[in-house]
């Protein structure tokens, strides 16, 4: 089993190799190599597998064997995916790294097309979208807080904004943090970033714990961008279920993360 | 400042996912500038959604696209920052992103009369036929009773108003829809201040606001 060698930025090293640990164990992985290099990036450098490759050797069955190391590719694919698009945003503010760009780009560009492309839009309009969502990623990169938002949310409301702004010709209002006027979370816990690091992968299993219908409502809202009113008539459901199906939704994710609270 | 009233968790999630109209999500906005609680429930959202964009089908993007964007970055260089209009007093003022669409704070605003006391000024309105305009109310004074075409969201700003729902306070919002009729007052002390967003004109009840209705244009 083969992995691409994978960055973590300096500043969260510690927390994402521990991250990234819990994860390998978890797909069958007893050890990991990892060298830190001049640049001050834990690079790995070697896996092992619990037993020498038990994926392989211990299936009998071909369909089986294949169907499992698709699923854990997938996954590990996945949950990596997560971690190092944070580190690559971490990367374009802090150093300007086009090579973290060009990795994010790869990872998102053709999603976010796909994103735009809902609602009959065409191609060029749609690839409109992509360019002005990554011009406004490489700036904005400083803005990214990996204590807030993961890359997929922090990608996801920028392109949602350039799907506003060209697609629908209008100005999306936003609170603006340097206000004055604005008024501030109350005060962070210093153990923020570990419970926002399991918050995501609580939140993650949550939106899968949804009912069918629950996630039926919230992703026709954001992948077409329907208002709820017009999700209603979509499916054929009275309105009045929509929003219990939005409300029951939200107090089910709430509840998970009061849990760790 | 405490908030008691919320927007619901539809209007909410209208906003997050870009589908609300902008009169509405001015409105939406400027409540959660000073609403920590509707800002945490946008961004966990926001989550969901960027956990479907995590997950979504991938449609090729063109060949040159990458290389158009390092060209586009390095011809455009820095983005310039935006200059606002300040504040006057941060415990008053209308926060942004009102305040841009206003074009000034709380106290420098050009108001039009409104009916015999009451004064207004529209800040958005959209193709549909929403329009979000901020009303002062002379304190004590009455709104007249009416009922609603459609829906109505309204936000505090300063002062408070009262009605048969509650009272309402700077950071308040009340959303009524086409079956209710109420009468709001501003509560006596100070004048109230508030963001109104309607989608359809607001039908008076009583015969001489209605014979008012077309001159005023509310
Ligand atoms: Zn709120």
């Amino acid at each position: 089993m083969k992995f691409a060698q994978t960055q973590f930025g300096p500043r969260y090293s510690d927390l994402k190799s521990w991250y990234a640990r819990t994860l390998f164990m978890d797909i069958g992985i007893s050890h990991i190599e990892s060298s830190t290099e001049q640049d001050g990036y834990s690079y790995i450098t070697g896996v092992t597998l619990a037993s020498d490759s038990p994926i392989s050797k211990s299936e009998d069955e071909g369909v089986s064997k294949l169907g499992r190391k698709k699923r854990e590719d997938r996954r590990t694919h996945k949950n990596m995916n997560t971690e190092s698009m944070d580190s690559c945003l971490i990367s374009i503010a802090e150093t300007r790294d086009r090579n973290a760009f060009k990795k994010l780009f790869a990872a998102f560009a053709p999603k976010i097309k796909s994103f735009a492309m809902r609602n009959g839009v065409g191609p060029e309009l749609a690839e409109e979208v992509v360019q002005e969502t990554f011009i406004r990623v490489w700036r904005k990169a400083e803005q990214f807080d990996p204590k807030k938002a993961s890359a997929s949310t922090w990608l996801y409301t920028i392109a949602r904004n350039q799907r506003i702004d060209l697609l629908r010709k209008r100005h999306r209002p936003e609170p603006d943090y340097e206000d004055p006027a604005f008024i501030p979370e109350p005060e962070p816990q210093p153990t923020e970033i570990i419970v926002r690091s399991q918050e995501a992968s609580r939140l993650k299993e949550c939106i899968g714990a949804l009912s069918p219908e629950q996630q039926e409502v919230l992703k026709l809202s954001f992948m077409e961008e329907l208002p709820h009113v017009e999700v209603a008539e979509k499916l054929g459901i009275p309105l009045g279920t929509v929003k219990s199906r939005i409300r029951l939704a939200m107090k089910h994710i709430r509840a998970e993360i009061g849990d760790i609270r | 400042m405490t908030i008691i009233h919320h927007p619901n968790e539809e209007t909410l999630l209208d906003y997050a996912s870009g589908a609300l109209g902008e009169a509405w999500s001015v409105a939406v906005a400027t409540h959660l500038a000073v609403c920590p609680e509707c800002r945490k429930t946008v961004s966990e959202l926001e989550f969901v959604a960027g956990s479907f964009l995590g997950a979504s089908e991938e449609v090729k993007v063109d060949d040159s696209s990458f290389d158009n964007i390092l060209e586009r970055l390095d011809q455009e260089g820095e983005r310039p920052v935006s200059v606002g209009c300040s504040p006057t007093n941060q415990e008053t003022c209308l926060p942004n992103p009102l305040r841009e669409y206003a074009g000034g704070d709380i106290d420098n605003l050009k108001w039009r009369r409104l009916g015999p006391s009451a004064h207004q000024l529209v800040i958005c309105s959209d193709e549909d036929g929403s329009v979000a305009r901020l009303l002062r109310i002379p304190a004590g004074k009455p709104v007249p009773e009416h009922g609603h075409g459609g829906e109505e969201m309204t936000l505090v700003l300063r002062g408070a108003f009262e009605d048969h729902l509650g009272v309402y306070q700077r950071g308040d919002v009340q959303t009524v829809d086409s079956t209710i009729t109420h009468k709001p007052f501003a509560v006596p002390g100070e004048e109230c201040i508030c963001l109104a967003v309607t989608n359809a004109p607001l039908r008076f009840s009583s015969l001489a606001a209605r014979f008012l209705q077309p001159v005023v244009g509310i």
